[in-house]
């Protein structure tokens, strides 16, 4: 945009271009060599901690085991993929997902637009969605045990209505519980980015709206949340991301073999690193790495499409 | 660009290949090529020992001490009586003459602070089983014999029934400490009694710190306590000491340091008032079996002069060892092999000790992950670290071994022994017990030897458990319910108890290996958990109540759960119940209920070690006839070479005879057995009978090999505790194991 101011005079602005690239050249080549030495601690970091792990993990999933290393091409992605608990595993962890992610998604939004309306006590319910970022993981699930155990105060209540006791944490209802869990302990933080995207949404435009006589649903369908498309696509890569971490609670809650309905991918994995199964554990998380990267690249598809005439 | 792209590429991946541990078929890294090598950088030298036997054949050593100058002293005792004697550095032996009254031997032997001898003489009365100490004496004298003085307690510290005297010694003040196992008399220095302190349980050692400070060792209520002997207060109080001190041998320090202890393998140096102990040496990388040692002291010149007792030979047999610091490039190299191990059984010890000091070409080091104090999760990760880089020990020991055979084997750590054994010209299969063998057989493949085993099984007077090979929980649940309310099955077992014992001999009932399905609903499962369940929660142990013989021989005590690892330890049990006994097993369905334990060492072959010759020289060691023949101690288990165990029946049923003081031909007991807390039976063992032995050898042929898998005990136990306490009925608790089983069984295929 800058040739611009020099179209007047192109044999001087030739010229002074060149001069000034002689000079951009060199500084830039200065320039790059301090920003390398600046960026080589970080580079060397992310080589050590990321790029090199991942072709350990590349090479122990195509080795019988990390003792002998004899190469076996995809058997063990095969035996994993065949082994009933991987299976099992795979199909909870999805189950799990694709209902709590949307839940956590659809709710966080509701609250954030409830919140941003004209609503008495709007700090404090602010504040107490987001108390569950604030409490330690082990007091949740003290908390949660305290609910749910077969002794718990959820099946005391009940018993006062005549009703018989449920084993919450070891019968199908245990994933019901998860769910509930992990939207109590996500809902909050959510809320928060979508309460951020909403107020950044340019008032004249929702103004005009108003002014053309648009319907709320119309201007939160057609405004908002086309407004809200990269907040959307964060909050729900986000809780994607939460939902494949939800094991921590589980694993707090049932231990290493809990029951069948719980059994979710990382306790797989927990339990192949743990009998020291290096091989199968690194054919599971490639695996599970490769799902989630096309999840996520069908999400920024997604948001590609539905966002893209209101980025900057 | 392109190039920058490519290089930048290839160094990422020699780092990814360097850090997986791929070094290739045949490769040998710089740190595994040369073990000795790394360890010359990190410990430049080493302590050399020069050997030397005590007391000749036909006699044993009671006791020893270290003399200032590395003179040992020690009493030699033959069917004539107990003579002093001293062993110099140079090797030179001469007895020193010490007259002892009719009737009296030396009971112990201590120093003063001036390089005396202290010896505790026994005056005693009676003969055999009967002698009772009739007076106790002090006796000062010189390193030759000459007399000093001597004081007579006379029967002042004869208060205590079965008075020995274990240790004494002088401190400057001229005040004896005399230490009778539980307690110390102190004695003024004209031999009036003092004081008394009661330790209330066994002191292992007493020690003087430079002649100022009594100090007692002993493991009491608050583990390993070192206490001094408060001369004001008349009582014990702790050592003020800045750090803990774990199970050992603990010595006075001499000039140079307040406190020489022997910690696991190792010998430390102490100072009270420091932050931390100073490590000397590696009693194991000097040949020396620190669970014998019986005195040891660090001289002027640096020198080490250590004395041990053999006390499971039959003549307790006697050594001195003479260690010298040297530079290692001064020793001749032997190839290192290194022994892997979380804790180090004192069995390791002694079997790596033995090797070591026979082997020209190898010697083995002993790497334990537990060492210092670790807790067990991080020393798992260390072993786990070790053995998954391909960097592990060469032998990797079973008996500690925190997983299963299985899990070794399917992490391709552990090499086939067979191969070896087969190739090897002296041993062969067929020359060992078979079922021991396949104790650590998988899939025909032999993957760890142990050198002796014993039998864990259930024992009951045959007219309670009748007189065949096995039973099942039927006939208990019939026993149980004909005897009255107040009779135990087993004593001091809870719930979990039970069911653990259950699960360990009946788990693979319930779980087919080859399609990966378990029936944990079946209606066995549900009766083991009936089963457990007749168990009390929680059990205490009454001191004042009556002895277990008591209650076996009143009837309230119905079985015994034992590991059995001797034919004497049969001949006490049939004494216990008084009538013939069965070793009939834990209750199952199938055809044994009794199990193969390893009782010695147990180890296996690193696939990945570079010595895998020297490995096998270790293993083939422990196997072969010499050493299956001599497993030391008669409570040591049953050799798994058939021969030896043969040899070892044949002996226990030759009965040995002494002529008494009539004349009269009367038979030798073979040993003595002292079971129960309180040492309430004390059976002489003579021969055993053909028909004993045969027992033996029924219930060593019937026995299999199992293996508890802990993470389905762990589930087990996690679900039993509702139906335990009531809240689930055993179909319910059984259901939710099935569900939580399954998946694991999944997970592991």
């Amino acid at each position: 945009m800058k040739i611009m101011k020099f179209a007047g005079k192109p044999g001087k602005l030739w010229k002074e271009k060149s001069e000034k690239s002689k000079r951009f050249t060199k500084r830039d080549a200065r320039g790059r060599k301090v920003s390398s030495v600046f960026l080589s601690p970080s580079v060397l970091g992310v080589l050590v901690f990321f790029v090199i792990p991942f072709f350990v993990v590349f090479f122990y999933s195509v080795v019988d085991n990390p003792i002998s290393h004899q190469f076996v091409f995809l058997d063990n992605f095969k035996t994993v993929f065949q082994n009933a608990a991987f299976r099992q595993a795979a199909s909870n962890t999805m189950k799990f997902s694709v209902i709590a992610v949307p839940l956590a998604v659809v709710l966080s939004l509701g609250l954030a637009m409830l919140l941003d309306s004209k609503m008495p006590f709007k700090s404090q319910f602010r504040t107490f969605f987001l108390t569950p970022m604030m409490v330690p993981i082990a007091s949740i699930v003290l908390i949660w045990q305290v609910l749910f155990h077969y002794n718990g105060m959820v099946n005391d209540i009940t018993a006062l209505f005549g009703a018989g006791k449920v084993d919450w944490l070891k019968s199908e209802h245990a994933q019901v519980v998860i769910i509930v869990l992990f939207l109590w302990k996500n809902l909050g933080y959510n809320m928060i980015l979508f309460m951020a995207a909403l107020s950044s949404i340019p008032k004249d435009i929702l103004e005009v709206a108003v002014l053309e006589s648009a319907k709320p649903w119309q201007i939160f369908l057609f405004i908002k949340i086309r407004y809200l498309s990269s907040t959307l696509l964060f909050v729900t890569i986000m809780s994607l991301i939460n939902s494949f971490k939800v094991f921590r609670e589980i694993y707090l809650l049932t231990d290493d073999y809990p029951y069948p309905t719980v059994y979710m991918m990382q306790h797989f994995m927990n339990n192949t690193f743990g009998n020291l199964d290096y091989q199968r554990l690194s054919a599971a998380a490639i695996m599970m790495s490769i799902v989630m990267v096309v999840i996520i690249g069908i999400l920024f598809l997604a948001e590609n499409h539905f966002g893209r005439d209101v980025e900057g | 660009m392109k190039k920058k792209g490519i290089i930048l590429w290839g160094i990422a991946c020699m780092f990814a290949y360097a850090l997986a541990g791929c070094g290739g078929e045949g490769e040998i890294s710089p740190k595994a090529e040369a073990p000795e090598e790394s360890q010359k950088e990190e410990n430049g030298f080493v302590y050399v020992a020069e050997y030397g036997e005590l007391a000749e054949d036909g006699y044993g050593v009671g006791n020893a001490v270290v003399g200032e100058d590395g003179t040992v002293f020690y009493t030699k005792v033959n069917e004539e009586g107990t003579k002093l004697a001293a062993r110099k550095m140079d090797g030179g032996k001469a007895e020193i003459p010490v007259e002892l009254g009719e009737n009296t031997t030396i009971g112990a032997i201590g120093k003063d602070t001036e390089g005396n001898l202290l010896l505790g003489l026994l005056k005693g009365s009676g003969s055999g089983a009967e002698q009772m100490t009739e007076n106790v004496s002090i006796r000062k004298i010189k390193p030759d014999g000459t007399v000093i003085e001597e004081v007579d307690t006379g029967k002042a510290l004869l208060k205590e029934q079965d008075f020995y005297m274990q240790s004494l010694l002088e401190d400057k003040e001229g005040n004896y400490f005399i230490c009778y196992g539980r307690g110390i008399y102190v004695l003024k220095p004209d031999g009036e009694p003092y004081f008394q302190v009661d330790a209330g349980t066994y002191i292992s050692n007493m020690f003087s710190i430079k002649g100022e400070k009594t100090v007692a060792a002993y493991y009491g209520d608050r583990g390993w306590e070192l206490q001094e002997v408060d001369m004001a207060g008349k009582s014990l109080k702790a050592l003020d000491s800045q750090i803990a001190f774990e199970y050992g041998t603990y010595q006075s320090g001499g000039n140079g340091a307040d406190i020489l202890y022997t910690e696991g393998t190792k010998l430390y140096t102490y100072n009270i008032g420091e932050e931390k102990p100073t490590e000397i040496l590696n009693w194991v990388d000097s040949d020396i079996d620190s669970g014998n040692l019986q005195d040891f002291a660090i001289l002027e010149d640096g020198k080490v002069v250590a004395v041990s007792i053999d006390w499971s030979s039959q003549t307790s047999k006697g050594e001195m060892a003479v260690l010298t610091k040297k530079s290692r490039s001064e020793v001749s190299e032997k190839i290192v092999l290194t022994y892997g191990t979380l804790y180090v059984p004192y069995f390791v010890k002694t079997d790596v000790v033995a090797f070591n000091k026979q082997s020209d070409k190898y010697r083995i080091e002993i790497k334990e992950y537990g060492e210092g104090d670790k807790d067990y999760e991080t020393m798992m990760n260390l072993w786990s670290a070790d053995l998954s880089s391909g960097e592990g020990p060469d032998i990797i020991d079973m008996y500690y071994c925190p997983v299963g055979l299985k899990e070794l084997v399917d992490m391709g750590v552990v090499e086939d022994l067979y191969p070896y054994l087969d190739k090897d010209g002296e041993l062969n299969r067929e020359d060992y017990i078979e079922n021991a063998m396949k104790a650590y057989e998988l899939d025909g493949k032999l993957y760890a030897i142990m050198r002796c085993f014993g039998i864990s099984t259930v024992i009951g007077k045959t007219s309670d458990v009748g007189s065949g090979a096995t039973w099942t929980l039927d006939d208990v649940f019939a026993l149980m319910d004909g005897k009255g309310s107040g009779v135990e099955l087993f004593e001091y077992t809870t719930k979990y108890n039970a069911l653990q014992m259950m699960m360990q001999t009946n788990e693979d009932l319930f779980v087919d290996e080859e399609s990966g399905e378990c029936n944990f609903e079946d209606e066995e499962f549900i009766k083991i958990l009936e089963f457990a369940n007749r168990f009390p929660s929680e059990v205490e142990y009454d001191p004042n109540g009556p002895s277990q013989m008591e209650k076996i021989r009143s009837g309230e005590l119905l079985l015994l759960k034992e590991s059995v690892t001797s034919v004497q330890q049969y001949q006490l049990y049939e004494y216990k119940f008084g009538e013939p006994v069965n070793l009939i097993g834990y209750p199952t369905t199938k055809t044994s209920g009794t199990m193969i334990e390893p009782n010695g060492t147990t180890a296996a072959m690193n696939v990945n070690s570079k010595n895998k010759e020297g490995v096998w020289e270790f293993f083939r060691f422990l196997l072969e006839e010499e050493r299956q023949e001599n497993l030391q101690s008669a409570n040591a288990g049953f050799p798994v070479m058939r021969s030896a165990l043969e040899k070892q029946f044949e002996k226990d049923m030759q009965a040995e005879y002494y002529e008494d003081v009539d004349g009269e031909k009367k038979e030798k007991p073979k040993g003595t057995w002292t079971s129960g807390s309180k040492g309430e039976v004390t059976v002489d063992v003579y021969a055993a009978t053909k028909e004993q032995t045969d027992k033996m050898w029924e219930m060593i042929e019937m026995a299999e090999n199992h293996h508890i898998d802990s993470q389905m005990l762990e589930i087990i136990m996690d679900e039993a505790q509702s139906f335990f306490d009531g809240q689930k009925s055993a179909q319910e608790v059984a259901a939710l194991i099935q569900n939580r089983m399954q998946i694991y069984i999944n997970e592991k295929r």
